[in-house]
């Protein structure tokens, strides 16, 4: 029971002290950045996420840019609804659009939507800043961070709870 | 530790959640069924407020195919009896378009559609439906005060007819005040005849008494004189009116036939009836079948009408609401029947009968459509029926259609009008039939002919309908052969109108109205010629007991008159009086032997 409740708080400090390379954190960044992004209600929404738990990424850091990138994505809607309007207007493209609608792929995926297809150009322009930022962040914080955390008994406890929920010592 | 490859996918993770979609797999292939199946029952009783059963039920999601067996949907209105109910209904469905959401009906069969049928359980839902008001049909106030009219004046008609006049009429109450008038006056004759008697003897006692002794009864004299004048002339009196009698009976009989004229008058005005409005009787006649048949007809395309609207809104509140769906110019509607046939047995004219058709265009959303929906029926076997349906939702006004034509259609015979009041049978037959029907937006418009000859009408066997009027109803009925009614239909979907032009109102306003006057001028004949037959035999008998009592009284005052002629005789002897001698020499002739 008292994993429970602890959960998100140990999440956090495995964000920042979790074994995992920065690497694994800047990707686990980008995935939550892109579902932060994207509307929700579609499969492209719903395979993003089950991506973020499949893949060996950072899940916290992953966690974080999807809350911190659902509040921007509102704030972007009217550029991503130009931008996917664009596109899906783009006469080179019709035919691939029309192809697809009408094999009811982008139906599911939500690709028929202005906002959605605007949301992915917008997630995909963002990918390498977001990767770059995420990467060089938690290639120098993280270690110091960690060291710095690790003074504290709460945390070392923390730690220890999570490592004890991942051994099967859950008490 | 440093050699192991640490895979870059969680299986941890991914393998729970494949097994977990390989049973939901399972669970949509096994359980298709029985959720399809559940869908169907729950929003057909939502939709209808009745219970919906289905025997069996198959889809393929893979082919499209959706296969009902025995769908029954129990009519909210009357719960023993199914609103319709479908031996087989086998729909192909569009597997794509299901993956865009939308249900698409490409093409399908519907078998052994059959409206009212009898149930054997009760298809009233647990919770009954408040929104089912059975609210009088509006058009009901029209035909009914109609049938009030044409009954009440069939009821005044029975009434007066089977009215016994005769003892309003004024000769037999003459004749009767005559009689007791004749009989009072016969008394105070006879009475009068018997006291002058009775005085005539009393007068030829004294006589006697003073010719036994003529000194002490002299002084009487006199007196006896006076009273013997005053007798005499009351007798002369009596017989003048006994003899005027055979005057009086011609006064009598001036006042029998001045009363006589009376009553003719007032059985002239008691059976000069009204002419019978035609029109009214057409209302009557035809009002309730096409009042009926016409509300029914609103009451289903108002029902159809609001499902289809909550249909479209339902659509447009499920539209994303952020960013817009780009449909690359195909909005296409989420639920739409291309084409469909339908097989069905539905009750016309009182004859089961067999259509084969189909339907089309139907969809939540008829806007995005280029065809309304349109439903095509033709009869099978001998009778040449079609009929045709459109419902045109695509504009901002929705329109309906409907065409019916038949130019032989049987009908089994029926009763025209209110059986408890006025009524006509009509005999099977078929008849030409045509109905054209339109609503635009909630304006009601259209006609239905109706056109059948060689029929047979005949009045209904009412036990309130006078026997005399049941029987000339029939023979003014008997006189029409062909009814032709245009039915022209107005108002609104809510408050529908409509007015009948038939000449058979008229035509049989006519006839029984003729027919009911002849009725009444013989009825009124017989009933002055039995009131006149009446008089004539108390006035013979009142003339023979006149005579008879004239013949009686005269020879009752025969006696006396001779009495009083002999005493009349003794006072013309002289201004001095009677003289004793002479009174003893006339007595002793005469009376006073006695």
């Amino acid at each position: 029971m008292s994993a429970f409740f602890l959960r998100p708080i140990r999440q956090l400090a495995q964000a920042m002290v979790a074994n995992d390379s920065p690497r694994q954190v800047a990707w686990g960044f980008v995935l939550g950045m892109a579902i932060g992004l994207m509307p929700k209600g579609n499969l492209f929404a719903i395979l993003l996420g089950m991506l973020l738990l499949a893949l060996r990424v950072n899940k916290p850091a992953g966690l974080m840019g999807a809350g911190l990138f659902t509040g921007v994505g509102l704030l972007l809607d009217p550029l991503a609804h130009r931008i996917g309007s664009l596109l899906l207007s783009w006469e080179p493209l019709r035919s691939i659009h029309g192809s697809l609608y009408e094999s009811a792929i982008s139906p599911w995926l939500g690709l028929n939507n202005t906002v959605v297809v605007g949301q992915l150009v917008i997630a995909l322009y963002l990918i390498h800043p977001a990767f770059w930022l995420a990467h060089h962040f938690a290639a120098r914080i993280q270690a110091p961070l960690r060291q710095w955390l690790m003074r504290f008994r709460a945390v070392r406890w923390l730690r220890g709870a999570e490592l004890g929920t991942q051994w099967g010592i859950d008490g | 530790m440093g050699d192991r490859r640490v895979s870059i996918i969680r299986w941890k993770y991914v393998a729970p959640r494949l097994l977990l979609v390989m049973c939901l797999a399972g669970l949509l292939h096994f359980g298709c069924d029985p959720f399809v199946e559940w869908l169907v029952v729950t929003s057909g009783q939502t939709a209808t407020g009745a219970k919906v059963e289905l025997a069996e039920l198959e889809t393929s999601l893979l082919k499209g195919q959706l296969v009902l067996e025995d769908l029954q949907v129990a009519n909210p209105k009357s719960v023993m009896s199914n609103l319709f109910q479908v031996e087989r209904v086998n729909l192909h469905l569009d597997p794509l378009a299901l993956l865009h959401k939308r249900v698409v009906i490409l093409n399908g069969e519907i078998n052994g559609l059959r409206f009212d049928v009898e149930r054997t359980s009760s298809g009233e839902l647990e919770v009954p439906d408040s929104c089912v008001e059975q609210e009088p049909s509006t058009p009901a106030p029209l035909f009914t005060k109609a049938d009030d009219l044409a009954s009440d004046w069939l009821d005044q008609v029975g009434e007066r007819l089977d009215a016994d006049f005769v003892g309003q009429l004024q000769t037999p109450q003459v004749a009767k005040k005559l009689v007791e008038k004749w009989k009072a006056q016969s008394e105070s004759l006879r009475s009068r005849s018997n006291q002058l008697k009775q005085r005539g003897k009393q007068l030829a006692e004294q006589f006697r008494e003073i010719k036994k002794n003529p000194l002490r009864g002299a002084e009487r004299l006199p007196e006896l004189h006076v009273e013997l004048k005053s007798n005499q002339q009351e007798l002369l009196a009596l017989q003048a009116e006994i003899k005027a009698l055979p005057d009086q009976a011609k006064t009598d009989r001036q006042a029998l036939a001045s009363a006589r004229q009376r009553d003719e008058s007032f059985l002239r005005q008691q059976f000069a009836f009204n002419q019978l409005d035609g029109d009214n009787l057409t209302q009557v006649l035809l009002g309730q079948t096409v009042a009926e048949k016409l509300q029914d007809a609103c009451d289903w395309i108002a029902w159809v009408r609001k499902k289809s609207s909550s249909n479209s809104s339902r659509e447009l509140a499920a539209q994303r609401s952020r960013g817009t769906n780009v449909t690359f110019g195909q909005s296409l509607p989420q639920f739409e029947v291309k084409l469909v046939g339908v097989e069905l047995t539905a009750p016309v004219a009182g004859h089961e009968m067999q259509f084969v058709g189909y339907l089309s265009g139907v969809s939540s959303a008829p806007h995005l459509l280029k065809e309304p929906a349109k439903l095509e029926l033709a009869a099978l076997g001998e009778v040449p029926l079609k009929m045709l349906v459109v419902s045109d939702h695509r504009g901002e006004i929705p329109q309906e259609e409907l065409h019916l034509a038949c130019p032989a259609l049987p009908f089994s015979g029926h009763t025209l009008g209110n059986a408890e009041k006025l009524a006509v049978e009509l005999a099977p037959g078929s008849a030409e039939l045509t109905v054209d029907l339109k609503l635009v937006g909630n304006a009601l418009s259209g006609q239905i002919k109706f056109d059948q000859e060689n029929m047979q009408l005949s009045p209904l066997a009412n036990s309130r309908v006078n026997k005399h009027l049941a029987s000339v109803l029939g023979g003014a009925l008997g006189n029409i052969k062909q009814v032709t009614a245009e039915v022209e239909l107005a108002g609104t979907l809510e408050s529908p109108r409509f007015k009948i032009n038939s000449p058979i109102g008229k035509q049989l306003a006519n006839e029984i109205s003729t027919a009911v006057a002849n009725l009444g001028r013989e009825r009124g004949e017989a009933l002055l010629a039995e009131a006149t037959s009446k008089m004539n035999v108390q006035m013979e008998k009142l003339e023979q007991a006149k005579i008879n009592l004239q013949q009686e009284l005269l020879a009752n005052l025969g006696e006396n008159q001779k009495i009083f002629e002999d005493l009349a005789g003794i006072n013309g002897l002289g201004e001095r009086g009677i003289s004793v001698p002479q009174l003893g020499s006339t007595l002793g002739r005469g009376i006073m032997r006695k």
